[in-house]
């Protein structure tokens, strides 16, 4: 734990330094001639005040500061420092510091110092936290970064409760879980889930000459903390926090020359990632001896330590007076070689010989090429036409080995697998290619058409090469200075391969019933649409309004299609297994009013629709050759984000804001059976399933609508007492909502929850309960 | 499928004969501009006389006010200590020569290139003003770029010779990043979302990054000037712009899950999203667009009986849905972790 001393004395720490590094060359250069010298600073008091009312069923009351209202800021009670800025102008040199929220964990600071034409230095130094929620509570303990630990007694009370389940009923699991969290509900502690990032950054740029430029960069950032994460063991899982101890550096050097009719540049990057916890060690909650069948200790690799290189070489020069030639070639490398952990933890399973890992590490090696060539050419004054081709290459040099995984601990196998597993390194190639040709039929009029190609060669997929052709077209109308049109359209087809599943692939078994895809390479048609229209007819008003679609297309007769076509609830016919339709469409309308000189008011809305429609199926039972188990899917998502506010100067020296914004969502998704005419009684005595098994497919519910809402209201009064001091007040209401069938159903606290295949798993309870807060700040704006 | 080494050696050949193509075809350009330059000619070769550009002494004598703020900016105090041909010529340098403007007694229509609202140049005129200094750097790959191929101008986003007029209501409802880019219309995000409204209403969803907080803005990713990547990246694929924060997912992992290595955006959308972590649709659906198999229910609870009364969770779909147990589906390093389980 570190004291209040220690955690002041760090977040000076960078504001000292900063300070440091950038007195030296003011003192330098203070000896030469005395500075223009102006700035400013914001001080002042905040109080926060409010409550988390989300989530009243809680047996505690979470932080209203450690949750969603802080996500990534900081606002509490107390003084704060909102804006530094302070300028020293010599004649042509300048030395300039800039800071956010000074001394608080969001805060940012910029110091530069630099000859204008000449060079430039710049530090920067910036605090990001990411508060996941203010709701997760465990029994864990951390004994090492790492390494969460229960203690044996509770596990031994929680596994009893675990065994006294037997075959599962009703009866059995909800008793079980009411024991369970009688020993979760007293015992468990707050978990800070939270993140902090620090980055310090140094730039620095020289030009020797005017044409030439040259320009280093160095950056470092730590990112730690704690953030949920499941972990699968044998016998019993557990969300637990995972240690995140990152450490990023990134090293940059470029130089670019050019002149008026071309330009060359080179750069390399060099970019590094250390991550000092690269597992979890975790607790079985519910065993505390290896078994045959259960594991006492699971374990999960983090993300591996890796590095990437990169250099860029760029180029563009006018070929002729009328051509101009872009180009850039970037290859990079990446590369981790991590330590491989075992099979298993689980020691009842002694090692075999078969057993032992192919690799001791992982060797991973990527190669990327991006190769760009751009030609623009103006064939006639009024006429432009573009040219591209790109390449983007993923070439995956990882080495294959057999591999045999354990898919749970508790079932590794005593005899060798009938086949081993190879690990997979995707790669893949990009190539695109364009043509368009833009006509400016007047001076601010254009109409564009294109062409565009792409196609996607791919490893380790089930189709291996996909194209896409595209046609798009836009038109830009200013028929007059008080009105903009803009339109524009792109109808895309792509097409690929059949679909050739590996045989451990979990989709395998369907596609040899039914046409069953994946969206990313399925044959898609795409038509994308754009309008945007913005129309001021007096200086004192403007109006602007928008319409967007893109609608996907997955539902093609291509190959192995269903014989015959089954009906999707409000869509028609249906040919493939998957994603079918992914449509989403915008409305968006904004006006800005000057009343008078002094009163200003804005509105806007935006209304966002988004529909996707899947065909699923549980299992590839049939019945007269169509699956019995099928169901139809539909997610909608809806959001209206309202704004208005209004701006005013009161008299010369007082100016007044308020501002309301709302962004009103809510989410269904809906599933229905689709080719089964059986009662549901009569599917399962042909499945021969139990009354209350788990997950029976042809049960198709609805799940419960999902709603998150945020209000804000922001008063803000400013007042010019002088033009050295001017006095603020503001006062921001805010108000969140948040209505999560999958979070919010964590009730009693912290559950354990049984299914069906009886798995228990005891989760944090990680939730993002509503909130409301009043944010009341006074603070003085001293200009010098 | 050529190896990697001899693509690039491809690559580079194309790129050094395109060098030489442009040195060949300009030698003749060359040659006009080195007469010139013997000649002493002090301005720039704009197909006019030299004699057409009558200093910016003339036109600060009616122009007082715009150059006394022009003097405070950064180009201006460029300017007072010119290193250019461009920049010697002052005012001239971007407004083209005043000889006929003054001739004239100061009409607005006799200036070469004017820049406000009313002007009615067209914007490849006016941009051809400023990239006449600016073409490097971020400006490199502006021709054909969006922006440019519809029109926009450099002054509908940058200003020099005006005061900024922000209200007090766009300085507070999103942060701006701290930055040392001046003479910007309004502020990132603002700026951007002047035109790209539907960006303000994504930002302003549950699951975002931290846009509205100011540590993260439009041109942390895009670079609105051009990029010869997709959607105008500042790095060369999607993915490889995300690993610039998040380069613990860069891998190359043992097991890689190849959706997520080709794209990150096949999952998230990166503006906002309802859905937790930033996902395009809610787990387990989202998972289930590829993986239409058995144990990822119709139902949203684990135990429902036959009357449809729920009576317990199931695992697969509370909390995180497929992730608590797939935690690792970013790729893995474990040597059982083929599922990401591990």
């Amino acid at each position: 734990m570190t004291t209040d001393m220690t955690r002041h004395g760090y977040r000076l720490a960078p504001l000292a330094v900063l300070m440091g590094v950038l007195l030296v060359p003011f003192c330098l250069l203070a000896q030469e001639e005395l500075p223009a010298q102006h700035g400013s600073v914001e001080l002042g008091a905040r109080v926060v005040t409010g409550q988390v009312d989300g989530r009243p069923d809680l047996p505690f009351r979470p932080s209203l500061t450690d949750g969603k209202l802080n996500e990534y800021r900081d606002l509490r009670t107390g003084p704060f420092v909102r804006n530094l800025q302070a300028n020293w102008d010599f004649s042509r040199t300048y030395f300039a510091l800039r800071s956010h929220s000074s001394l608080y964990k969001d805060q940012s600071w910029l110091a530069q110092v630099g000859q204008l034409g000449r060079y430039k230095v710049q530090f920067r130094f910036d605090q990001t936290p990411h508060v996941f929620t203010n709701t997760a509570r465990t029994l864990y303990q951390q004994s090492a970064p790492g390494a969460w630990t229960m203690d044996p007694a509770t596990r031994t009370t929680l596994g009893g409760y675990y065994s006294a389940i037997g075959t599962a009923t009703v009866p059995k699991l909800q008793t079980a879980l009411a024991n369970f969290n009688s020993v979760i509900n007293p015992n468990a502690g707050i978990v800070d889930s939270s993140l902090i990032r620090k980055r310090g950054t140094a730039d620095v740029s020289f030009n020797p000459t005017a044409n030439w430029d040259l320009s280093f960069q160095f950056w470092r950032e730590r990112e730690t903390g704690l953030r949920p994460i499941g972990v699968s063991i044998s016998g019993g899982s557990a969300e637990v926090p995972e240690t995140v101890d990152y450490t990023t550096h990134n090293y940059g050097v470029q130089s670019e020359y050019g002149k008026h009719s071309w330009a060359v540049r080179l750069g390399y990057h060099a970019n590094t990632f250390t991550n000092n916890v690269p597992f979890l060690a975790v607790d079985n909650p519910f065993v505390t001896k290896d078994a045959t069948n259960a594991t006492a200790l699971g374990k999960l690799s983090l993300y591996p330590d890796n590095r990437y290189d990169s250099f860029e070489v760029a180029g563009a020069t006018d070929l002729t007076s009328r051509v101009h030639v872009m180009t850039s070639v970037v290859p990079g490398w990446a590369a981790q070689n991590q330590p491989l952990m075992q099979y298993t933890t689980n020691t009842a399973r002694p090692q075999q010989a078969w057993g032992q890992l192919p690799e001791t590490r992982a060797d991973a090696k990527v190669q990327t090429l991006a190769v760009n060539y751009t030609v623009t050419t103006k064939v006639r004054k009024d006429l432009q036409v573009k040219a591209a081709y790109r390449s983007y290459d993923r070439n995956n040099n990882t080495p294959i080995a057999d591999f045999y995984p354990v898919v749970t601990d508790g079932a590794y196998a005593a005899t060798q697998p009938a086949s081993a597993i190879e690990n997979t390194a995707f790669g893949y190639n990009r190539k695109t290619a364009e043509l368009v040709a833009t006509w400016f039929f007047s001076k601010k009029n254009s109409l564009k058409a294109g062409y565009n190609y792409e196609r996607m060669d791919r490893s380790e997929r089930e189709v291996s090469r996909t194209q896409e052709s595209s046609l798009v077209t836009s038109l830009d109308l200013n028929p007059r200075k008080d009105l903009l049109v803009r339109v524009a359209y792109t109808h895309a087809d792509r097409s690929g391969q059949a679909f050739a599943y590996a045989s451990d692939d979990p989709n395998y078994a369907y596609s040899l019933l039914v046409d069953a895809r994946r969206f990313d390479v399925a044959p898609r048609y795409r038509d994308r649409g754009d309008v945007m229209v913005q129309y001021s007819p007096t200086n004192a008003l403007s109006l602007s309004g928008s319409f967007g679609t893109v609608q996907d297309n997955y539902n093609r007769r291509l190959g192995n299609e269903l014989a015959a076509p089954n009906p999707f609830p409000g869509m028609g016919a249906f040919y493939n297994y998957g994603l079918l339709k992914n449509i989403g469409r915008n409305y968006t309308f904004d006006a800005d009013y000057v009343l008078t000189s002094a009163v200003s008011v804005f509105g806007e809305y935006t209304r966002e629709k988004y529909n996707t429609k899947m065909a699923l199926l549980s299992n590839t039972t049939m019945l007269n050759g169509a699956p019995i188990n099928a169901y139809a899917n539909s997610n909608n998502d809806l959001v209206d984000t309202w704004s208005g506010g209004v701006d005013t100067d009161l008299t010369r020296r007082v100016a007044v804001t308020m501002f309301y914004s709302l962004s009103a969502a809510k989410g269904n998704i809906l599933n229905s059976p689709i080719n089964c005419t059986m009662s549901f009684d009569q599917c399962r005595a042909l499945k021969g399933w139990s009354l209350d098994t788990a997950a029976l497919p042809l049960v198709t519910m609805n799940y419960p609508e999902t709603v998150t809402r945020l209000h804000q209201v922001t008063a803000q009064v400013k007042f010019n007492l002088t033009s050295s001091f001017v006095p603020k007040i503001e006062y921001i209401f805010e108000k969140f909502d948040n209505v999560d069938f999958q979070t919010g159903v964590m009730n009693p606290y912290t559950p354990s929850v049984q299914d069906s295949s009886n798995n228990s798993y005891l989760f944090l309870g990680a939730d993002n309960p509503g909130y409301h807060a009043h944010i009341l700040s006074v603070s003085l704006e001293y200009h010098f | 499928m050529p190896k990697f080494r001899t693509r690039i050696r491809i690559s580079l050949a194309l790129m050094v004969l395109l060098g030489l193509a442009q040195a060949a075809l300009a030698e003749g350009d060359s040659k006009a501009s080195a007469a010139a330059s013997n000649a002493g000619a002090e301005t720039l070769d704009r197909g006019l006389p030299s004699g057409d550009y009558v200093g910016s002494e003339a036109c600060v004598t009616c122009h007082a006010e715009q150059a006394s703020h022009f003097r405070n900016t950064v180009m201006g105090k460029i300017f007072a200590n010119p290193r250019t041909p461009e920049e010697k010529l002052g005012c001239e340098s971007c407004h083209g020569p005043g000889k006929a403007h003054v001739e004239a007694g100061g009409t607005k229509e006799t200036i070469p290139v004017r820049f406000t609202k009313a002007a009615n140049e067209s914007a490849d005129v006016r941009n051809a003003a400023c990239l006449s200094c600016h073409e490097k750097g971020q400006r490199m790959f502006w021709k054909g770029s969006p922006h440019e191929s519809r029109g926009l101008a450099c002054v509908d986003c940058h200003q020099v010779m005006t005061e900024r007029k922000v209200t007090l209501s766009e300085l507070n409802r999103f942060k701006a990043p701290i930055t040392d880019v001046e003479a910007l219309r309004a502020d990132e995000p603002e700026l951007c979302l002047s035109c790209h409204t539907m960006r303000r209403a994504q930002l302003q969803r549950s699951s975002h990054m931290p846009f509205r907080e100011g540590k993260v803005t439009c041109s942390s990713c895009h670079n609105p000037h051009g990029s010869p990547n997709p959607k105008q990246l500042i790095q060369a694929s999607a993915n490889d712009n995300c690993y610039s924060c998040h380069a613990e997912r860069r891998g190359p992992f043992l097991w890689e899950h190849p959706p997520v290595m080709e794209n990150c955006l096949n999952c998230h959308d990166a503006h906002g999203s309802t859905n937790p972590q930033l996902l395009k649709i809610r787990e387990p659906r989202l998972c289930n667009q590829c993986h239409l198999n058995s144990g990822h229910p119709s139902n949203p609870y684990g135990i429902v009986t036959s009357a449809g009364v729920v009576q317990t969770q199931g695992i697969r779909v509370i909390n995180r849905g497929c992730s608590n147990c797939h935690s690792t589906l970013h790729g893995s390093n474990h040597p059982s972790g083929n599922h990401f389980r591990r």
